[in-house]
């Protein structure tokens, strides 16, 4: 701590020099007491920040000291005599009181908030006309209203003698009919107030009273809004405090604009509550975010599974039951009832055991909604969890499916419970050990949890959540398996799947259609992992599986043909490839038809086989195929549309094109890093082109942060000693040399090479060896032995395999000479350089392999 | 009664704290029921929405209490800066019970943020109150000079022409002051 009398008196001194001085001023007076300096720095800043506070003490604090200082119970409000308080509320105290004049005797509520604003005391004026025109057998009358003493408003109501209609109907243990019939006024009332544009905004059991004639009466109409404090970033936090959270709407919670919708919500809240006996949801605890998570997020429990019993209602009438209040509680308050006369119209439909107007809605539309709510929290890897939901939701369903074949010979009611079950271990999984854990407003400290961390930690839950549930427990683990593959996370996925191949064999048997299809999806990972021999041995066992339906189970035949076409691709076999990429296409257009940016996933990979076996024209026809396609859908923020711009890049790079690619390229990088993150595989894919257009163009200085970051990044997610992080450790190597760090670049090139030929001798790309090749010559002396071993291995097709470069011939006889030229042998040096360079220079090709030719070409041709 | 404020006052000038103590709650009920007094005689139908002005208030307690004991209390600004304190009192009281309805009891312990930014725009509620009240709290042992300025400005109701004049400084060195005590204020609320 800096000495306080010290940074006081320099404070003082400090507010006396002039602002744009100020900077100068405290650099000299603290000079190299840098926690003087930071402490003066702070005291200014909180100056600054509080440059108005209490330049006149403003009306509103007298106020609130006067109000405390008079703190008590008033006696009267004008004509109007206090009886006794009928308590307190978050918007302020209520009291009982008559008429004190003599002329009637009138029972009253007299309601008071407790600091009135300018605002309110303007819109109380306003508000009060509107109110007083509500006229409604069930809705408690405005009868007057005016200032006190104080200056604070007051307003008299109409005093309902009775009780909640919640606890009404249980004290007379009312059947469901009876109840619904009991709410239909309520609603009635409602409707005429909505007709008039006011809203409630603060249904509850407590402003729903029956009277002592058994009469619904509606208290409070408007009041909310009238006391509502509205100070600009003061509204939310009002909202929330005042309000009763149980029964608002998810954009009252939020503190979004209000309107008739948000009172249909609360009915449906509190109709609930009176059919089920408990509201659709608990807010466990009392932070914002404890109760946004329960009024915004979860999703209320079907009420007819709740229920203990609907009167002799027919399945049919629960399901219609059902359908109305979840229609009355959609989050979207465009799903909602769009008036209270519907709502009435459906419940009326139901009493008299007609069909209802609403539906359940189906478990796709839930997990679209979900999804859609959940935009903000899982915007970073929106697509994975995407996936998983819908994952999710295809188990409860097919588990619903299964229960309900197993179920005739098991009681209605116990299938219902187990359905129950099922369902909550899902829902629970995701809620809870997922998608609350990723959530922004639940932060355990200044580092965000990300989406990938909480799939982590909910995976992580799976073995105890779904303990005796074996096959769930496998889908669930499927369902990951997808998640991690889209999140790139391989390692994790074949975990994920292999578990999962397991629990499904076991509870399935090796032949069921899941089983296989998980297992198919460890045999994809198996190839991405280079572990060809595990992959195809996984991949005949399979085949010898196969049974006459599965070309009609196009989920399968999807994951089979792809699982295949992998294999393939990485044998780099593209003739055998070709059949498979095609296959997969037209499966996955089966599977899913109108899932256009997945569809564009596979689109994608037939453009890579062509890419890399030279069909450039075939390629950049489908890569633009797709990109016109997913814009026409306006589905152009999609890893498929990402993947299409990266390998235009890339053939426009084979082509030569270096300023098309380098600008196509970066377009597909700044995509696939908004929405894969910056150091996705696929991002840096297109990241490596700009590397190699740079420094095929000779702009080696550009190439080096960009090399390093895919070298790093590739490292940080496979492994520092995976194929991934040695292939472009020897980039980043050659970048080095080129960019003149010639020591260090021939290290990376030497390490990323051994690192490459250690993990898989079959990975190492004859495109690493070229290039190492190349430097080592350059490099000369020490290097020109292992030079000559890489420049033997290296061939025509296996070179034309890694890239599709019609030039390879001469820049492979331009190495040849360039060995030559260092054996002593000129004049094969000679007679390899000469044709060499001449169609180097015809084909554009990389300008350092041009520079060292022609270097070499005339050293060989000098006179001795 | 008078009696025993000025033995009371004798105590409390000698360092008894039970003496304080008492002392303290005379000034708190004086204060009250002046208040309630002052604010009666307004209450006619109509009239333009009172406004209790705090400074008299506190000088109408002084004169009430320690008018026949000056020489006994030499120090009004002790007395102000007493009556302050149990100005703060009341409306932090005050102010708890309404925050107790609302959020449990807990709002003493939370500071948050929208609260600070609508006291720098001098935006004012019992919140607001609260927020000052425990942000005092953080800094009172280590500047009770600074603390006690705020009270007599935000409770009291004092200005700085005032309280200079109180405490025998000039404005000029006053101002200063104030700014220390500013800052400090938010710093508090800003760390809390």
């Amino acid at each position: 701590m800096a000495d306080r009398t010290r940074l006081k008196d320099l404070f003082d001194q400090a507010i006396e020099v002039a602002p744009h001085e100020r900077a100068a001023w405290i650099a000299q007076v603290c000079g190299d007491d840098a926690e003087l300096r930071a402490a003066l720095e702070r005291w200014l800043r909180a100056d600054g920040a509080f440059e108005d506070f209490l330049q006149a003490p403003p009306a509103a604090l007298t106020q609130i000291v006067a109000a405390a200082l008079a703190d008590g119970a008033p006696q009267r409000f004008g004509a109007w005599r206090v009886l006794r308080s009928l308590g307190a509320g978050g918007m302020g105290k209520v009291w009982q009181a008559e008429r004190d004049d003599g002329e009637f005797e009138q029972r009253v509520a007299i309601k008071q908030v407790a600091y009135p604003t300018q605002a309110l005391m303007q819109r109380f004026r306003q508000e009060r006309r509107i109110l007083a025109r509500l006229d409604h057998p069930n809705i408690a009358r405005l009868i007057d209203g005016a200032v006190d003493v104080l200056g604070v408003p007051y307003l008299v109501m109409e005093f309902v003698d009775g009780q909640a209609i919640t606890a009404y109907a249980n004290e007379r243990g009312l059947d469901p009919h009876t109840r619904a019939k009991l709410f239909l006024p309520v609603l009635d009332a409602v409707q005429s107030a909505h007709s008039q544009l006011i809203v409630h905004r603060d249904i509850k059991p407590g402003n729903v009273l029956v009277d002592t004639h058994g009469t619904p009466k509606l208290l409070d109409f408007g009041i909310a809004k009238l006391l509502e404090d509205d100070g600009g970033a003061a509204r939310t936090r009002t909202a929330l405090r005042a309000l009763t959270p149980d029964y608002a709407s998810p954009e009252q919670i939020r503190g979004d604009a209000i309107g008739t919708p948000s009172d249909i919500y609360s009915l449906g809240v509190l109709l609930y509550e009176l059919l089920v006996g408990a509201r659709p949801y608990e807010i466990a605890g009392t932070s914002p975010a404890a109760i946004e998570r329960a009024v915004c997020d979860t999703e209320p429990a079907r009420p007819s599974l709740r229920m203990q019993a609907l009167g002799g209602s027919s399945a049919a009438g629960a399901r219609d039951l059902d359908a109305i209040l979840l229609k009355a509680l959609a989050k979207d308050p465009g799903h909602r009832y769009a008036s209270c006369a519907e709502f009435s119209a459906d419940l009326r439909r139901w009493l008299a055991g007609e069909s209802v107007l609403a539906r359940v809605p189906t478990t796709r539309e839930r997990v679209q909604r979900y999804v859609a709510r959940h935009k903000l929290g899982v915007a970073l890897a929106a697509s994975a969890v995407l996936a998983l939901l819908v994952g999710l939701a295809t188990i409860a369903a097919l588990y619903r499916q299964s229960l309900a074949a197993q179920a005739e010979a098991i009681r209605q009611k116990n299938t219902a419970e187990r359905e129950a079950a099922a369902a909550k271990a899902v829902r629970d999984f995701l809620d809870e050990d997922i998608i609350r854990a990723a959530s922004p407003y639940l932060k355990t400290s200044a580092q965000d949890i990300t989406v990938r961390e909480a799939i982590d930690r909910g995976t992580a839950k799976i073995g105890v959540r779904f303990k005796d549930q074996p096959a769930i427990e496998g889908e669930i683990r499927a369902a990951l398996g997808g998640v991690y593959m889209q999140l790139n996370q391989y390692a994790k996925a074949a975990d994920q799947y292999a578990a999962s191949g397991k629990l499904l064999e076991a509870t399935l048997g090796e032949a069921s259609a899941k089983t296989r299809y998980v297992r198919y999806a460890s045999a994809v990972l198996l190839s991405q992992q280079y572990q060809a021999e595990k992959a195809h041995t996984l991949l005949q066992q399979l085949d010898a599986l196969a049974q006459p339906g599965d070309e009609n189970d196009a989920a399968l035949a999807t994951m089979r043909d792809d699982a295949w076409d992998m294999y393939w691709y990485r044998q780099h076999d593209w003739n055998k490839e070709e059949p498979f990429a095609l296959r997969t296409i037209a499966d996955f257009q089966r599977w899913q038809p109108d899932n256009l940016p997945g569809l564009a996933v596979h689109k994608a990979n037939l453009v890579i086989l062509y890419t890399s076996s030279g069909r450039l024209a075939d390629g950049e026809r489908v890569a633009r195929g797709i990109v016109d396609e997913l814009h026409a859908h306006g589905d152009d923020a999609t890893v498929g549309y990402g993947l299409a711009l990266s390998m235009l890049g890339r053939i426009e790079y084979f082509r030569r094109d270096y300023a098309a690619a380098e600008k196509t390229s970066l377009a597909a990088v700044a995509l696939l890093s908004k929405i894969q993150g910056a150091r996705s595989p696929h991002a840096l894919n297109a990241l490596y082109i700009v590397v190699r257009v740079r420094m095929d163009s000779g702009r080696y200085a550009e190439t080096l942060d960009a090399a390093r970051e895919i070298h790093a990044s590739f490292a940080a997610a496979f492994g520092e000693h995976s194929v991934e992080a040695s292939q472009n450790l020897v980039l980043l190597g050659a970048c080095e040399y080129l960019a003149g760090q010639r020591d260090q670049g021939i290290r990376d090139m030497q390490a990323g090479l051994a690192g490459t030929v250690a993990m898989n001798p079959s990975a190492t790309d004859p495109l690493e060896k070229f290039f190492v090749a190349g430097n080592y010559i350059d490099y000369g002396a020490g290097k020109l032995e292992a030079a000559k071993a890489l420049v033997a291995q290296l061939d025509m097709d296996s070179l034309r395999g890694a890239q599709p470069d019609n030039d390879w011939p001469a820049r492979l006889d331009a190495l040849r000479g360039q060995i030559a030229y260092l054996d002593g042998d000129r004049a094969k040096a000679r007679t390899l350089l000469q044709p060499a360079l001449d169609k180097m220079v015809a084909a554009h090709s990389p300008v350092f392999e041009i520079d060292r030719t022609r270097r070499t070409l005339e050293q060989a041709s000098a006179a001795k | 009664m008078q009696a025993d404020v000025t033995a009371l006052i004798a105590a409390a000038n000698g360092g008894d704290a039970t003496a304080l103590q008492e002392l303290f709650a005379h000034v708190y009920g004086e204060l009250k029921l002046l208040a309630r007094s002052q604010l009666a005689r307004r209450a006619r139908p109509h009239e333009p929405t009172p406004t209790l002005n705090t400074t008299g208030l506190v000088h109408e307690t002084y004169l009430k209490l320690v008018r026949h004991n000056e020489s006994a209390l030499h120090d009004r600004a002790h007395f102000f800066a007493l009556a302050a304190r149990a100005m703060r009192q009341i409306v932090i009281d005050h102010a708890l019970g309404q925050a107790t309805l609302k959020r449990g009891g807990a709002g003493r312990q939370a500071v948050d943020l929208d609260a600070v930014a609508a006291l720098a725009g001098n935006e004012w509620s019992p919140d607001a109150l609260l927020c000052i009240d425990y942000a005092l709290g953080r800094f009172e042992k280590d500047e009770p000079q600074l603390a006690k300025l705020v009270e007599l400005r935000v409770f009291a109701g004092l200005d700085l022409e005032q309280i200079a004049a109180l405490q025998g400084v000039t404005v000029r060195t006053l101002q200063r002051t104030w700014r220390q005590a500013k800052a400090q204020l938010f710093l508090a609320l800003d760390s809390a």
